[in-house]
């Protein structure tokens, strides 16, 4: 391409915005029409009540939720995802957010709405408290976070199985 | 930006843009996928960045990942490398501003760049990644190139 003054212009701006341009468009029809035949399909706007996480659980540190294991005063739930290779705290439940209904129905039998439960993930509060407040929804009422992740657990001496086992699952099973 | 540069623009030689697409354009058709199939999640992996509202979380959640798709998939092919390599630098410097501003205000957030549920957590690190990708991506947009892109 060559500008005006003759010399070559290696950066032509409207090359550029009209493949922009194709591309955004493109990128809107396959959306739409994804949206559009897809269920569910997702309001164009937002519920945020929906993504407003409940904040008001009591949150804990791994050394009370080491205590509360020792004490079996908890039930433990593990709110991360489904993963063989992670590390588990033994006798607990796993519900996680991805498969939450499946998760609690093969709970169910084993829990009473006034059971103490208490809920640890991957130390992120936002997500275990998604979990906690669809817990809450369906009658739980004793509801525990525990701030920390599986390796605070561990470094605090709480039992575990898996690849952090070695030092820990001897003393507690 | 030199003048050299601006004059005349980077030559990459080809073996070297192409490596280049396929690592910017792959991370983003990677990036892609978990969110064309759960967009609620993705919904609320952005919601957690507290910064989008009522009417712009869920078209966001919607047509974010087909775009990182598209683009991701035009940059691998060749296919209007320019326009891809602009998109995917703008993407990826408003990620890098939606990490600095979570950052900012210690949000302890997952990042939901690849999986929507879980993750990485937001840090300096995300930081890091996402400036050696806007390298990549910018490269590729000052890349003077020998083909017709279309």
């Amino acid at each position: 391409m060559t500008s005006s003054r003759g010399n070559i212009n290696l950066y032509p701006s409207r090359p550029i915005l009209r493949e922009t341009a194709i591309l955004l468009l493109v990128t809107l029809a396959l959306a739409a029409f994804s949206w559009a035949l897809r269920p569910p399909r997702l309001p164009l706007r937002a519920d945020l009540a929906r993504y407003e996480l409940a904040s008001d659980f009591p949150v804990i540190g791994v050394a009370a939720a080491v205590a509360s294991y020792e004490d079996d005063t908890h039930f433990f739930i593990d709110t991360r995802p489904a993963d063989p290779l992670a590390n588990r705290i033994p006798g607990a439940f796993s519900i996680s957010q991805e498969s939450f209904e499946e998760d609690l129905r093969e709970v169910f039998d084993f829990l009473l709405h006034e059971d103490s439960l208490l809920l640890f993930g991957e130390g992120n509060l936002l997500m275990i408290s998604a979990v906690a407040s669809r817990l809450q929804e369906r009658g739980f009422v004793d509801i525990t976070l525990m701030s920390d992740d599986i390796e605070a657990w561990v470094e605090a001496g709480g039992a575990v199985k898996g690849p952090l086992a070695s030092d820990t699952e001897a003393d507690h099973e | 930006m030199s003048e050299a540069v601006v004059k005349r623009g980077l030559i990459l030689p080809d073996y070297l843009e192409l490596l280049l697409r396929f690592m910017v354009g792959g991370t983003f058709v990677y990036a892609s996928f978990y969110k064309i199939l759960d967009p609620a999640n993705f919904a609320q992996a952005v919601h957690h960045y507290r910064i989008l509202g009522v009417y712009l979380l869920h078209p966001m959640a919607i047509y974010l990942p087909w775009l990182e798709l598209v683009v991701g998939l035009a940059m691998i092919m060749g296919l209007a490398r320019r326009g891809a390599a602009l998109l995917t630098s703008l993407m990826t410097l408003m990620f890098m501003v939606a990490i600095i501003s979570a950052l900012a205000r210690d949000l302890d957030i997952t990042c939901g760049c690849f999986h929507t549920d879980g993750g990485h957590i937001v840090g300096i690190s995300l930081l890091l990644r996402d400036v050696a990708l806007l390298a990549g991506a910018v490269t590729l947009l000052l890349n003077r190139g020998t083909r017709r892109s279309f």
